[in-house]
């Protein structure tokens, strides 16, 4: 479910992995909960749909 | 000549406390138990050899206290009694969400790192709930919500507790970068700071809420830099009795310390309150009385 306020990909000023040929994957488990968006996260997962909004904080929690 | 009625008294109707320097009003307790003016006094005995008896005696002190029962609890009453003038709101359509402090560590509470801010959400101030909330940081970029009591949990969308610690958000709250992550179902939101979001595990912050109101009050007892205890004279009003008979006492110069605030299972709160009435030099006394039978 796209969240509110979400930029568009190619708004994003954020890196976008949805143009990137290899596939992002998660590192470990995380969970995403941000007002309608909910993601639930496993290790190993294809994280190249998830809203750049939430790359920073993905950095940031070693999910990358 | 036949003997004059009896004066007697029924009831109390009023304590109304007054500024002893401008005369003016405080305001007036209505919701009364009970006063008491108790002019106790003691005579100093002179006792010496065999004899049982005294000697002679002589005027000691007269300890005057007015003991007052009331279940009202008025602004000025917590400035006379606990020395901490409260401060009035007036009607709040939107509710009120304080600002978010720090309590444990420093990083939740940033404009740039952590959060930034905590605001009522628009078109959901119905949902504020009146309460203490605190905000603890599970990871890096999430936190939990937990909220004090689950008194008002009930107003506007009902909130729920997820756990025995209070806590009100079923997953950890995501917090983004400028973006404003919501308290489902609480009508509020919390605004990232500008920059990264970094904040430490563990460490928590609180705010509190008052719902949409139509008028509120708060006063810190306690302290110590503005705890005034202010001398103050005092009113008190029997009930008019059925003949129209008036009875008052005007204590010039009072002063009271502590007020006692219960709350008892379902029961009004009812609190006693101890004032000494002092004596007035400029009036030269202590108190007044006056009755009157109006005709």
């Amino acid at each position: 479910m796209m969240a509110k306020g979400f930029k568009k990909k190619d708004e994003s000023e954020t890196e976008d992995w949805s143009h990137s040929s290899s596939k992002v994957v998660a590192k470990k488990d995380f969970l995403i909960v941000y007002n309608d968006y909910r993601r639930e996260i496993k290790a190993g997962d294809d994280l190249s749909d998830v809203p750049p909004m939430f790359h920073q904080n993905l950095k940031t929690e070693g999910i990358l | 000549m036949a003997l004059s009625d009896p004066r007697v008294f029924f009831g109390i109707h009023s304590f109304t406390p007054y500024n002893r320097s401008t005369g003016l009003f405080y305001g007036e307790v209505r919701v009364l138990k009970g006063s008491s003016l108790a002019l106790s006094g003691e005579l100093i005995d002179l006792m010496g050899g065999s004899s049982k008896y005294p000697w002679a005696s002589e005027d000691g002190a007269i300890t005057s206290e007015i003991s007052l029962k009331v279940s009202q609890f008025e602004d000025f009453m917590f400035e006379l009694f606990l020395g901490a003038a409260p401060t009035s709101n007036s009607a709040e359509t939107l509710g009120n969400v304080s600002t978010i402090v720090d309590k444990f560590g420093t990083t939740t509470v940033d404009a740039v790192t952590g959060i930034a801010s905590v605001t009522a959400l628009a078109a959901s101030e119905a949902d504020l709930k009146f309460g203490k909330y605190v905000v603890k940081v599970i990871s890096s970029t999430t936190v939990d919500v937990f909220f004090s009591s689950d008194a008002d949990i009930g107003r506007g969308t009902d909130g729920s507790f997820q756990n025995d610690a209070l806590k009100i958000t079923s997953s950890a709250l995501t917090i983004t970068t400028g973006g404003n992550t919501n308290i489902p179902n609480f009508g509020l939101k919390l605004t990232g700071g500008s920059g990264v979001i970094a904040m430490t595990v563990g460490h928590t912050a609180t705010f509190e809420v008052r719902p949409i109101n139509s008028g509120s009050m708060t006063v810190t007892v306690g302290g110590v830099a503005n705890q005034i205890f202010p001398e103050f004279g005092s009113i008190i009003m029997a009930q008019k009795r059925g003949n129209q008979e008036l009875t008052e006492i005007d204590a010039f110069r009072c002063k009271a310390v502590g007020m006692p605030l219960g709350f008892e299972q379902s029961a009004f709160a009812e609190t006693e309150v101890k004032i000494k009435a002092l004596y007035d030099s400029a009036l030269d006394g202590v108190f007044k009385f006056r009755h009157v039978k109006p005709t």
